[in-house]
């Protein structure tokens, strides 16, 4: 029994930390909701180096073969960040292609890896797909099975969302039997892999946020005067932000646990996540109000940072299961006499 | 990250099941706060102690195991599962006991520990007084040492088994002159020393859980004193992060309380309102997020961290979970009318009803959960005084 991270994973974490802290900050953040690039190229490059994007496919694919244990800090941070770019999407359909057959012509495999040809998964848990104007190529699910679209193939039609950071699309696509990967009965459980993995890099995102706007918080009240003194030296504000310190404490391991439940294909893994998808979104859903909250009026602009991170933050609440969803999936497993709630049930 | 049981591990857990299967009183014992349950409770630490189960984790010199804190959780699990009586020396076991083995001279620890281990002596202790609650260092309860001895005059209260405890320990303002966190001194004395007088104070149970004690001349001989004179501060904000941290409060209790409240909810499912299932899953999620966080911390621990004011998350969180889950069942049975008095409440129902006023303590004790706030805002936060 160990709960600890190895430093490899530590280190790992902390270079992605150190790109980001260098170049993902606010005003690029901003500025690139008034451009007309779409990505920043130059932070892009840098996260292929870093290898993230084919960090789930297999060795012999022409990825890192790294776990969700190896990646979770990883989308933490990014979090951190409120990282615009696509990352975990474009890494999250790489975990599936161990499952797809070789014989795409188009050899999108490798590209995929090399992170030149971006797909992305939409899954119909989610309403609509973030980001899907970036993409190649789209994995989707018919009633007989899993698909491949290249953009050509399919319409993708833009919605209005709450994230300037991210753009959301409906997708409008005919399956064409010549493209289907795998039939309905082998690619099920693949779908529901894929959502237990989006769902699992979002609550770890969500964490991220969380730990920002509170930081931000504790910044700003620190600093900002009322009354002749810090409004952070008042109870009132004081304990609102010790409440989130508190949930995001409890919050982590829950996630980590969820990572590790994918990472070694446990049994308990789809309840594993859905604990880690509602109580990451609770935590942050709270964190951003109380954020706001001891912000007064400034938090309510469009000027200050902190809608960077809580847009991000509501906009993931509903990605990949909201936190009724989850509920909902693991309900009945909670309430029955044979449930493993219980003393000893944490590891079975 | 491996989250698997090693095998020595689970033939542990085996071994712990055996014992208290066999061992485990059948009849449920007495409320150990009357005399006749705290007898029955003393005779079940005797218990304990004859399979070397009374406190796992200290040394084996003193009684212990040597245990590292994962079996601990493991043998608390099993504890919780077997339903196994509370703790009447937690007091002793869970706080006193690691102070001694860590600020204790080799006298106090040969004198005390196995007297504690045994059951022989039971602790409780005394902090609080009238006017020094959340404010300890407010204290005026004075120890003047006098020769080889203290003489203790002045009063603590709220002090837990007191009522029927042997020994208590403490902390006296040692120098007279001083002022708050200075010139305090931790000591231990017996409750039925001369000049010594407790007064019981009956709980919102009707029972007396907790007792006045008034000193007038007591004399406490110098051994009796932990650490440094004038340390006693540090020393006692040792013992109580053992008390908010992790021994107290294992996660096996919460953990039973929300399978006891899903077992509840099933029965009651018809009656219950539209609100509560919702609640009831979340608490089933916040024991387990309990139980992860201590499985967390237990590891960091075990690997040469160190734990610091996150004691004081774990102690809102227990205690807001406890409450939350109490409330939730009466809920449920009042649902059924089973809370009303009569001749048929079942013993379920009394059970819920004398937890759910305990957990109403929770957020008092072991320092108010305002003050814990006040603490991670500042202290880890870093937000100003
Ligand atoms: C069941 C039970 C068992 C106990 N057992 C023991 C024992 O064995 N030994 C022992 O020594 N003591 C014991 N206590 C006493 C306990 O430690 C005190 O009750 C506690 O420290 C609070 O002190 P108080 O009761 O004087 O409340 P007060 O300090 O008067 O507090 C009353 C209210 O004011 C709030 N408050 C006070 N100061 C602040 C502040 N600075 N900021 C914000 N809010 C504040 C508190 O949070 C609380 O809500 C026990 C108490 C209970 C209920």
């Amino acid at each position: 029994m160990d709960f600890r991270f190895t430093e490899e994973q530590i280190s790992f974490r902390d270079s992605l930390k150190k790109l980001c802290e260098e170049t993902c900050k606010t005003s690029s953040i901003r500025s690139l909701w008034n451009s007309l690039e779409r990505l920043d190229q130059a932070r892009w490059s840098k996260l292929i180096d870093l290898g993230v994007v084919g960090s789930l496919i297999e060795k012999d694919e022409g990825g890192l073969g790294l776990t969700d244990i190896d990646l979770v800090l990883m989308a933490e941070e990014s979090g951190y960040y409120a990282l615009p770019e696509p990352l975990w999407e474009v890494a999250l359909s790489g975990s599936i292609l161990k499952y797809i057959p070789n014989n795409n012509e188009e050899n999108w495999k490798a590209r995929l890896a090399n992170g030149d040809f971006f797909i992305l998964t939409c899954h119909e848990i989610n309403k609509f797909t973030p980001n899907a104007d970036l993409a190649d190529a789209f994995f989707l699910q018919d009633g007989d099975g899993l698909y491949f679209a290249t953009k050509e193939e399919a319409k993708i039609i833009e919605r209005d969302g709450l994230d300037p950071s991210q753009p959301i699309f409906e997708i409008k696509w005919k399956p064409k039997k010549s493209k289907r990967l795998m039939h309905r009965s082998e690619s099920v459980e693949v779908w529901q892999e894929i959502l237990n993995r989006g769902a699992l890099f979002t609550s770890a995102q969500l964490l991220g946020l969380t730990q920002k706007v509170l930081d931000l918080s504790v910044d700003y009240v620190k600093s900002r005067e009322q009354f002749g003194r810090a409004i952070g030296s008042f109870q009132a504000v004081k304990h609102l932000l010790a409440n989130i310190q508190v949930k995001l404490e409890f919050a982590r391991p829950v996630v980590y646990k969820a990572a590790y439940s994918l990472a070694s294909n446990s049994s308990g893994r789809y309840r594993d996540v859905s604990y880690a998808k509602i109580v990451s979104s609770q935590v942050s859903k709270l964190a951003s109000k109380t954020a706001i909250q001891s912000h007064g009026a400034i938090g309510y602009t469009w000027e200050s940072d902190l809608q960077i991170f809580m847009k991000r933050i509501w906009f993931l609440d509903v990605m990949w299961g909201s936190s009724v969803w989850h509920l909902k999936r693991l309900e009945k497993e909670i309430l029955s006499p044979s449930s493993e709630i219980g003393p000893g049930g944490t590891f079975v | 990250m491996d989250l698997r049981y090693t095998k020595q591990q689970e033939s542990f857990r085996k071994e712990i099941r055996k014992w208290f299967k066999s061992n485990v009183p059948k009849e449920k014992l007495l409320s150990f706060d009357t005399k006749e349950g705290f007898e029955q409770h003393r005779n079940w630490e005797k218990k304990l102690s004859e399979g070397r189960w009374t406190a796992i984790t200290w040394p084996k010199i003193y009684g212990g195991r040597d245990c590292d804190l994962i079996e601990w959780l493991i043998f608390e699990e099993e504890y919780y599962l077997a339903n196994s009586p509370g703790r009447v020396n937690q007091n002793g076991i869970f706080l006193l006991g690691p102070t001694l083995i860590e600020y204790g001279t080799d006298e106090q620890k040969e004198r005390f520990l196995p007297e504690m281990i045994s059951g022989k002596e039971i602790w409780s202790q005394a902090w609080s007084e009238p006017n020094a609650g959340s404010d300890l260092a407010a204290l005026q309860c004075k120890a003047i040492r006098k020769g080889d001895k203290y003489i203790i005059n002045g009063q603590k209260t709220w002090s837990s088994r007191a009522s029927f405890a042997d020994w208590a320990f403490g902390l006296f303002r040692s120098d007279p002159n001083s002022n708050r966190h200075q010139g305090l001194s931790f000591l231990l004395f017996p409750l039925n020393a001369e000049g010594i007088t407790i007064r019981p104070i009956s709980q919102l149970d009707g029972e007396q859980g907790f007792a006045e004690i008034f000193f007038e001349n007591a004399e406490v001989p110098v051994e009796n004193l932990v650490g440094n004179e004038g340390d006693g501060w540090s020393i006692t904000m040792a013992t109580a992060g053992f008390e908010r941290g992790l021994m107290l409060r294992s996660p096996a209790r919460f953990q039973l309380t929300a399978r006891k409240l899903v077992n509840l909810y099933l029965n009651k499912e018809k009656n219950a309102s539209s609100g509560i299932r919702e609640k009831v899953i979340q608490c089933c999620l916040d024991a387990e997020a309990y139980a992860l966080n201590t499985y967390w911390t237990a590891c960091k621990l075990i690997h040469g961290g160190k734990i610091g004011f996150e004691a004081s998350t774990n102690k809102i969180f227990w205690s807001e979970l406890d409450s939350e889950m109490h409330e939730l069942a009466i809920s449920l049975l009042e649902a059924e009318g089973s809370l009303g008095i009569n001749d048929q409440i079942s013993s379920e129902a009394v059970e819920w009803i004398k937890g759910f006023l305990f957990s109403l303590a929770g957020p008092i004790y072991a320092g108010t959960n305002e003050i814990q706030r006040n603490i991670i805002a500042e202290r880890i936060l870093g937000l100003p005084k």
